[in-house]
């Protein structure tokens, strides 16, 4: 292994590992821990075969290993900007390809618990002649690899720059802003790049469930695509949070009543849910349910931002917290008892806010 | 007139303000003390920021109870305010004025004294830390509260602005609106009745 390589396993790879210690032991029970032992292979087999045949399923182990991408991405760029990883900033002096594949072997070894266990995936879906899920799973975890070491090599060699892409043209919005404004252009002036990856990933994944062929009209096929494509906004959430913590902190001071600030963190959160209602609208989903989706989309996104008024908040609990949160929605919407959750979203959602908005301070 | 009752703060373990009773009727407060002896904290309990035990009350009401009726009568500034690098001072000034419900006379006068036109229109990413702190201080007098409360309002403001923030002082404490501050220097405002002195020591905060 390279000296670069060394270091960054170090100061990375292994604060990575440690600091996600909790979550691993509890994915690998999950895996491994609940079947019989002489059960396992065939309950993975079961596993992986039902994964290659079914896109829905596929999907949502792809939307699964995004959300770890994403996650292992802000670990690092977190990383990057800690006082003490400074010196790391000196590994832009590296040529361009020494960088890009000492930062390669440093995500691949972040990513290794997804890699082991898609390699049964790729074995088992050749030997079952599935080659197109097969090559997708190659092709997905290349791109990940791939773009994940790209937008830390260009952080490391541009530290100052905000915004890694400039997809967006900066936006002046010509009238007073509304509260509703601030954290909008908070994302777009300041995290161009991840609202891009977000909702085109979010679009996408209702466009791809949409794909699905059915002999009926089915609103869980777009609700379940909603889903997914919600998961993926746990980042924006999180950026928001923290935006609040660090440059709104006037607003707690404002005469606003709690049903106001709730109304207008479910309006940023509609607003932002925009390109997703267009593509539900475009995909020919009826006007009733998709009235219900962007109320139970709204709701979902305002709980996991309510949930985060505490003193301690990081990523780890957030991730893990949303991804729970994801999986007894899908157990939910299956059973078609979405309208109950939505419900139950905004009522709780509400009461975290009033038990909650005045009552914490963020510590440090 | 503002009451505290039975207030009590702090961080973990670490008690930082315990205070039994405590009330500021009308006038100018000035609250000395050392480094991290617990004014900010103070200022940000009564501006309506930070959590803490007890009551806290301005006439009957109450910041636990009415947030946002006891949120109206009051106006607290930070010694170092942050505010979003991409809105404009202008922005800013918009919404606490909706907010607050300030007349378009008084936010014109307010940007007219302080000497803030020729920089609101721009972003406050592009401000020094004096435009920031200015920019404050105009919210700060923006509406009708009945305490401002300014956490070193004197610093990083430059000499020019600060006899026109004792006028403004003067004037609105004038109209009856009482201040709360915390300084490294006397508030020396000819004309008005000199401020009454307090000291946050220990935990506890008595007046001088």
């Amino acid at each position: 292994m390279l000296p670069v390589s060394k270091v960054l396993t170090r100061v990375i790879v292994k604060k990575f590992y440690e600091r996600n210690a909790g979550l691993f032991f509890f994915i690998f029970y999950l895996m491994f821990g609940i079947v019989e032992p002489n059960q396992i292979f065939g309950y993975h087999q079961s596993l992986i075969y039902g994964t290659l045949s079914s896109t829905v399923f596929l999907l949502v182990v792809m939307g699964v290993w995004c959300l770890y991408a994403i996650k292992y991405l802000r670990f690092i760029l977190v990383e990057f900007d800690q006082p003490q990883n400074k010196f790391l900033l000196e590994l832009s002096k590296l040529s361009p390809s020494k960088l890009f594949w000492s930062i390669l072997l440093t995500v691949t070894l972040v990513y290794e618990p997804v890699l082991i266990y898609s390699t049964f995936i790729v074995f088992l879906g050749f030997a079952a002649h599935q080659y197109w899920p097969t090559i997708a799973v190659i092709v997905f975890h290349s791109t990940i690899l791939i773009s994940t070491s790209f937008l830390l090599a260009r952080r490391l060699n541009l530290p100052h720059e905000k915004t890694i892409f400039s997809f967006f043209p900066t936006v002046r919005w010509p009238w007073p802003k509304p509260v509703p404004i601030f954290y909008i252009s908070q994302l777009v002036n300041q995290l161009p790049t991840v609202l891009f990856f977000t909702k085109a990933f979010s679009v996408f994944a209702i466009y791809g469930f949409m794909q699905i062929p059915l002999d009926h009209y089915e609103p869980r096929v777009a609700l379940l695509g909603l889903l997914i494509g919600l998961m993926s906004h746990s980042v924006i959430i999180f950026e928001l949070r923290k935006f609040e913590e660090t440059y709104l902190r006037f607003l707690r001071g404002m005469p606003i009543s709690l049903p106001e600030r709730f109304l207008k963190m479910a309006l940023v959160y509609s607003v932002l849910l925009l390109p997703e209602i267009g593509m539900l609208a475009l995909r020919g989903v009826h006007i009733l349910d998709l009235t219900g989706a962007v109320i139970f989309a709204t709701g979902y996104l305002t709980l996991i931002h309510c949930k985060l008024f505490q003193s301690e908040f990081n990523m780890d609990k957030h991730t893990t917290w949303t991804l729970g949160l994801f999986l007894i929605s899908f157990i939910l919407v299956l059973f078609k008892i979405y309208l109950i959750e939505t419900v139950l979203m905004w009522g709780l959602a509400y009461f975290w806010l009033k038990r909650d908005y005045y009552g914490y301070e963020v510590s440090g | 007139m503002l009451s505290i009752h039975k207030l009590k703060k702090q961080y973990g373990s670490h008690l930082i303000l315990e205070i039994d009773q405590l009330q500021f009727d009308s006038g100018l407060f000035w609250i000395q003390g050392l480094n991290g002896s617990g004014k900010s904290t103070l200022l940000k309990i009564l501006g309506g920021i930070i959590p803490f035990k007890g009551e806290v009350q301005i006439d009957s009401t109450s910041l636990k109870k009415q947030t946002t009726e006891y949120r109206r009568l009051v106006s607290y500034v930070e010694a170092e305010p942050l505010y979003p690098p991409f809105l404009t001072g202008s922005d800013l000034i918009s919404f606490y004025s909706a907010t607050r419900k300030a007349s378009k006379e008084q936010l014109n006068q307010l940007i007219e004294r302080f000497n803030i036109q020729s920089f609101v229109q721009n972003p406050i990413g592009t401000y020094s830390s004096g435009m920031v702190k200015k920019l404050s201080l105009v919210l700060a007098f923006l509406g009708n509260p009945k305490y401002i409360l300014l956490d070193e309002p004197l610093v990083t403001i430059d000499k020019d602005s600060v006899p026109i923030l004792l006028e403004l002082v003067k004037k609105y404490s004038d109209e009856g609106i009482n201040f709360i501050f915390t300084s490294h220097q006397a508030f020396e405002v000819s004309g008005l009745a000199p401020s009454q002195e307090l000291e946050v020591k220990d935990t506890r905060v008595c007046f001088l």
